[in-house]
């Protein structure tokens, strides 16, 4: 098995478990706040799944990185310039500076859990969608547009779940 | 020589990881002093590998092959600003990652109690990350150029 | 044995000083050919003597933080952590608008 080779899986088992830790961060958070408050073993389950998020993301940088320095290592560096890596790139600092700010309390909580939800899927269809030819300003603004619609639904889907839940506990 | 370059950035990249598990270390409600001072200290490590890798690669191969390809090429500003600002930014990374480090070990136990000094440890951190991903992103943009 | 605490005031002036070398002689070797020349002769590359030179000013302050240990065990003034916060700030975006200029 050849550099290139382990790097890709290593950058696709980054991104399955940044997806995949992002999508049930989102749900088990759900679960945890509809009674209102967050008991340890929610707490313990939404640690883990932390973790498990930021594990995915030290294993998506370090290959992304990797599989950069390799093409340049073979005269490739031209793809340095492609206006979808930089829009990966830009959305990666986001999923960074973004955990900080959820960290710190320094962001409100439905702009943070819908910036983490989508721009963890933005950088995985960035990254599969070999075909897209579009310039990196309008993918950023399809992004931040997408960010704000799932900030919206979210909002929802919390005020349908947790309403629900109460009225049927009734 | 590539070699050189290909373990500037994957330990460079490394630092940077290590200055943001510091900062996310500090932002938490509890602090775990052995952690920060494990992270902090794995970030000056890797910033001083990183520099020595990398100013090896800088004097023997960039200088004399890739700087001229790079200015007479289309994009010379990668080489007049990016390199010029990365090459010299890069010296304030290790400096500060080693404060951190020190002020763990020597201060720790006040960086629990006092939040205002907390907070100075925070900014100084926020800046080695922040200063971090610049150096990393504009390493790209120059080696996109060549 | 009185326990003996590192002079962390000592660190962080040397940090702070570490830093106003680089952003200096960085506009300044660019601004003065002969203190580029200089450096470039001594160490045979200008980055080169302005690593070493940062290195040996942070040791140096390193080396006098040992041997100057505090009895106490001191609260260093935060606003010496804020004062080398700013100055480095202060110092890269100087370099990044300093290279801005001669680039562009």
């Amino acid at each position: 098995m050849d550099w290139h080779t382990i790097l890709i899986i290593s950058h696709i088992v980054g991104t399955v478990l940044g997806v995949g830790g992002a999508t049930f961060a989102e749900i088990f958070y759900l679960k945890a706040i509809k009674d209102g408050e967050i008991d340890p073993t929610e707490g313990s389950f939404l640690k883990t799944t932390y973790f498990i998020l930021r594990t995915g993301l030290v294993l998506l940088v370090l290959s992304g990185f990797s599989m950069l320095a390799l093409k340049v290592s073979q005269g490739a560096s031209g793809y340095l310039y492609n206006p979808i890596l930089w829009a990966k790139l830009t959305i990666t600092i986001i999923i960074a500076t973004n955990a900080l700010l959820l960290q710190a309390h320094a962001i409100p909580s439905w702009l943070g859990f819908s910036l983490s939800l989508t721009s963890w899927y933005a950088a995985m269809i960035l990254g599969l969608w070999r075909s897209l030819d579009a310039s990196y300003v309008a993918i950023m603004l399809f992004y931040i547009v997408w960010v704000l619609a799932v900030g919206f639904i979210l909002e929802r889907i919390r005020v349908w779940y947790i309403g629900n839940s109460r009225h049927t506990r009734v | 020589m590539t070699t050189f370059l290909i373990a500037h950035i994957v330990i460079g990249l490394i630092g940077v990881m290590a200055s943001y598990a510091v900062l996310m270390g500090l932002l938490k409600k509890r602090l775990s002093l052995a952690f920060l001072k494990t992270a902090g200290f794995a970030a000056f490590l890797a910033y001083i590998t990183s520099w020595v890798t990398g100013g090896y690669y800088y004097v023997l191969r960039y200088g004399p092959v890739v700087k001229p390809i790079i200015k007479d090429g289309g994009s010379p500003w990668a080489h007049a600003f990016f390199m010029e600002a990365k090459e010299h930014i890069f010296l304030f990374m290790p400096v500060l990652a080693f404060v951190l480090w020190v002020l763990f070990v020597a201060a720790g136990a006040r960086i629990e109690k006092d939040a205002r000094f907390k907070s100075a440890i925070i900014a100084l951190a926020s800046l080695v990350t922040a200063l971090g991903i610049y150096v990393a992103l504009s390493g790209v943009v120059i080696s996109g150029a060549h | 044995m009185t326990r003996r605490f590192l002079n962390q005031a000592m660190v962080l002036w040397g940090a702070i000083i570490a830093v106003l070398w680089i952003s200096l002689s960085t506009i300044f070797g660019e601004l003065l050919q002969p203190f580029k020349d200089f450096l470039a002769v001594t160490f045979t590359h200008h980055w080169i003597g302005k690593s070493i030179i940062t290195v040996a000013i942070v040791f140096l302050f390193f080396c006098a933080a040992w041997m100057f240990r505090r009895t106490d065990m001191q609260t260093i003034p935060r606003g010496l952590v804020w004062l080398l916060f700013w100055v480095s700030l202060c110092g890269v975006i100087a370099i990044i608008i300093f290279f801005a200029l001669h680039a562009f």
